[in-house]
Formats: structure tokens, C-alpha cells, sequence
């Protein structure tokens, strides 16, 4: 059994998490560990204490409820791929297989593909396309927010006192598919990703971005010119609609310019893969 | 050092209770396995789970040492390669397969495939070729060029097909 320390707390509570983090705000939330434990070793940062939320029962839950597919935070990419309840989810089976490696997908967990402040992780983006709708806790309770919100708001003000509990994904219907360019065929970060949902009963195209800016996010202007230039009645679309939709969702982002890719590299992919998966939107729509 | 930084713990190794003391909270579980527990059996090499030589079974899932909180890892079964063989030391038949397909070179990367390659069949009994290549992602060999160990694995896919 482990002495008590006031720089390694295996949490079992969320309260015990959130009072720990009070107590300590150096300290890190550390979960799968597969970001911050290479950081560390490999000397990025220099830890401060840690608060394992590993231990937290429910952190790994995965359940229907009333408002879609409730994933919790704390569930790993190995749990997405074999748990029967995301059977009919191929997009975020699809990003759970491409993150990491088979041994990285037996901790990497749904919130640190959140809320590590890479902008390489496959879920993410998926996630965003889908509508996820995040749940948190702070000291002052739980609350539910917009994921894109979430994690624009994270980015800014760097970590705040708040667990991720889990995320609920609203039952889709229509087309999803997510695609990437990455410096290697096998799983693994990607340089950019596209993840796309076209749904015809709501009339509604989702586009989330990754490798496009801070954080994953939404195309936003994309996605209003795309809603616009479908004709849903006839289920067309113009064959100069799907290359002006790659070229707003190109046009509305900042990319990382890094040693993986520059920006220009990553709005050029961008701008490619959001055309092509719009006009295979409408080849594969089920 | 701050006294409060290390901790002690039982870790369950092989079927057996090891005692770590005082070692600090960010020791990973290679670190301690190899430097406190000196079982060398599981290979240190990249560091940030690229490259799978740390690979270790806990709770019968394949995990990198390297990127494991050894703390975390107290309460849990753990599985290396030095508790991999049977106890009269025989080759178990993905052992056996290696030596046939010339699957080992310089054998650093090899504890990291057994383990890796060991609970892979166990969830896919009767892998292909292409979902060995996929199933084995987390695991790099600079020598082989991968095809022997990769046909060394299928090997036992087919084994257990047929039989």
C-alpha cells in the first residue's frame, strides 16, 4: 500500500481530486499517463505533484442515456474498440484505432485525447463533428458545456480546477467519416484530420478540424456554406460546392507550423481532405 | 530529497509480492523493475511508448513500462517476460516459432514482441497476416525488417486454426 504523500494522491473520489488540486494547484490530473509521463521523461516538464484519477469509479463508464452515448473520461481507446455499445459509432471507432499504438491504447483515456494541449490527437475532432456535449465538476458542481467551448476555454486559461467526467454523443444519423495525413500509414498523431457527419434529416454538416489551430475545433463557416450549397431535396451537390467547401474550412483556420509540418503544408491538407470527404459524403450516404 | 516525494508499495510481479521502498512518486515501472527489482528481462529503450521493448503485461493487457507510474501499478497483476515461460523453462510455441523463422537478430525488441504478441493471439486466435502487422503496431525491430517475426506469429495463428 502506498504512504500517504501530499505529491502522488490516487484520488478515489472526484471531490477528493478537485480538494487535492486546491491544496496543490502545481500538481497534474494524470490519467492513462501516455502525455505527461513521456514529458516527464523525457524532461519537458517538471512535475509537481500528481493526482492519479484512475481510481475514480465511473470515470469509466460507457452507457446509453436518454441524450445519446455517454462516454466517460477515464475510458480508454482499447475500451471504444471493444465495448459493444459503440458498435454502430464507426468514427470514433475509426479515431480509436489510429490513436497510438496497441500498447498506448491500453491507458490512453477519451479526456487526456481532450485535454492534452496537443492538437495531433484523432479523437478530438470527431468528437466535435459528432456534437459531443462535455461534462464537467468543479468545487462549485457539475455542468455540462459545448466541447468546442470546453476546449478553446481550456487552452486559454490554462488548466482549471475542473475534471472532465465524460462526454455524451447525441445519436447521428446520415454520414460520419473521419481522415487524416500523418507522418506514418500505421496508428499513430496525426499532422491534420478532417472528421465530417452529414446528416440529411436535420440538414446538417458537421466539420471538425484537427491540426488546424490551438486546439480542435469546428469549421464553422464551412460547415453554413455547405448547409447552404447542398440541395437537400435533391440530395445533390455541385461539384464546385465541395472544392469551395475545403477551401473555407482552409481559409477560417491558423495550423501549427512545426517540425512535423508547416502551416501552409497543414491548410493545403485541409483544404484537400474536407473537399474529398464531402463528395464521398454523398457516394456512401447510408 | 523531499521525504514526502516517496512512497512504498507492493507490486505483484510474476505471481509474487515484491516490496518497493522509498522510491520516488514519478518512478516509472521500468525504472523500478530494472533498477530496484533488477529484472532486465524488460528493455528500456525510447522512452515515451514509441517503440514497445518495455512492453509488460498488467491485468493481462499490454502496456509500456516506460510510460506506467509504477505506483499505479500497485494492485494490479504484472506480467514480464522473466514470469513469460513455464517453469520447467520450455519455449512456449511462439517461442519456438521465432527460433524457426529467424524472428530474433539482436534480440533487444524480442521480450517487448513475446508479451505483445502473446495476449494479441490471445484476442485474435486466428489473426491473418494483415491484423498481426496491425495488431503488432506498438512494437518496433531495427534489425529483421519485421516479415521473420511477423511469420513466426502467423505461424501460431494458423497452429491454432488448424487445430
Amino acid at each position: 500500500m502506498n504512504l500517504p504523500s501530499s505529491v502522488f494522491i490516487q484520488a478515489t473520489t472526484l471531490d477528493e481530486a478537485l480538494k487535492a488540486r486546491a491544496r496543490r494547484p502545481e500538481a497534474r490530473f494524470v490519467a492513462g499517463g501516455t502525455t505527461t509521463i513521456p514529458d516527464q521523461n523525457l524532461g519537458r516538464f517538471q512535475p509537481e505533484g500528481y493526482i492519479s484519477l484512475r481510481r475514480i469509479p465511473g470515470l469509466r463508464r460507457i452507457e446509453e442515456t436518454g441524450d445519446g452515448l455517454f462516454l466517460g473520461a477515464g475510458c480508454t481507446m482499447a475500451d471504444l474498440l471493444t465495448n459493444a455499445l459503440l458498435e454502430d459509432q464507426p468514427m470514433i471507432r475509426l479515431a480509436a484505432r489510429t490513436t497510438g499504438t496497441r500498447q498506448l491504447r491500453s491507458r490512453s483515456t477519451v479526456g487526456g485525447n481532450l485535454f492534452t494541449t496537443r492538437t495531433d490527437r484523432t479523437l478530438p475532432p470527431c468528437l466535435l463533428a459528432l456534437e459531443a456535449v462535455a461534462h464537467l465538476v468543479s468545487a462549485s458542481g457539475e455542468s455540462r458545456r459545448d466541447l468546442g467551448e470546453t476546449l478553446r476555454v481550456h487552452r486559454e486559461r490554462g488548466a482549471e480546477p475542473e475534471i472532465l467526467v465524460g462526454v455524451t454523443v447525441p445519436r447521428a444519423a446520415g454520414f460520419q467519416d473521419f481522415t487524416r495525413v500523418a507522418p506514418r500509414n500505421g496508428a499513430g498523431n496525426a499532422t491534420a484530420s478532417v472528421a465530417l457527419c452529414v446528416d440529411p434529416g436535420r440538414k446538417a454538416v458537421r466539420l471538425g478540424l484537427g491540426g488546424a489551430g490551438p486546439v480542435a475545433m469546428r469549421a464553422l463557416e464551412a460547415e453554413r456554406f455547405a448547409e447552404s450549397a447542398i440541395d437537400w431535396e435533391d440530395r445533390s451537390l455541385d461539384e464546385t460546392a465541395a472544392v469551395e467547401f475545403g477551401e473555407i474550412a482552409a481559409a477560417h483556420c491558423d495550423p501549427p507550423d512545426d517540425a512535423i509540418g508547416s502551416a501552409a503544408y497543414r491548410r493545403h491538407a485541409i483544404k484537400v481532405m474536407a473537399r474529398r470527404i464531402l463528395e464521398r459524403a454523398w457516394v456512401e450516404m447510408p | 530529497m523531499n521525504d514526502d516525494a516517496t512512497l512504498s508499495y507492493t507490486l505483484r510481479i510474476n505471481g509474487t509480492d515484491r516490496e518497493v521502498r522509498g522510491a520516488h512518486y514519478t518512478e516509472t515501472l521500468l525504472e523500478v523493475l530494472r533498477y530496484r527489482l533488477a529484472l532486465t528481462g524488460t528493455k528500456q529503450a525510447c522512452e515515451e511508448g514509441a517503440c514497445g521493448a518495455c512492453t509488460v503485461l498488467i491485468d493481462g493487457q499490454p502496456v509500456n513500462a516506460c510510460v506506467e507510474l509504477a505506483a499505479e501499478a500497485a494492485g494490479s497483476e504484472i506480467l514480464t517476460i522473466e514470469g513469460y515461460n513455464p517453469p520447467d523453462g520450455s519455449l512456449t510455441p511462439l517461442q519456438q516459432a521465432l527460433v524457426k523463422h529467424a524472428g530474433v537478430q539482436c534480440g533487444y525488441c524480442i521480450p517487448g514482441f513475446i508479451l505483445a504478441a502473446e495476449t494479441f493471439l490471445k484476442e485474435h486466435p486466428n489473426a491473418t497476416v494483415d491484423d498481426i502487422r496491425e495488431g503488432m503496431d506498438g512494437n518496433l525491430c531495427r534489425c529483421t525488417g519485421y516479415s521473420a517475426i511477423i511469420n513466426a506469429i502467423a505461424e501460431v495463428a494458423e497452429g491454432n486454426h488448424a487445430s
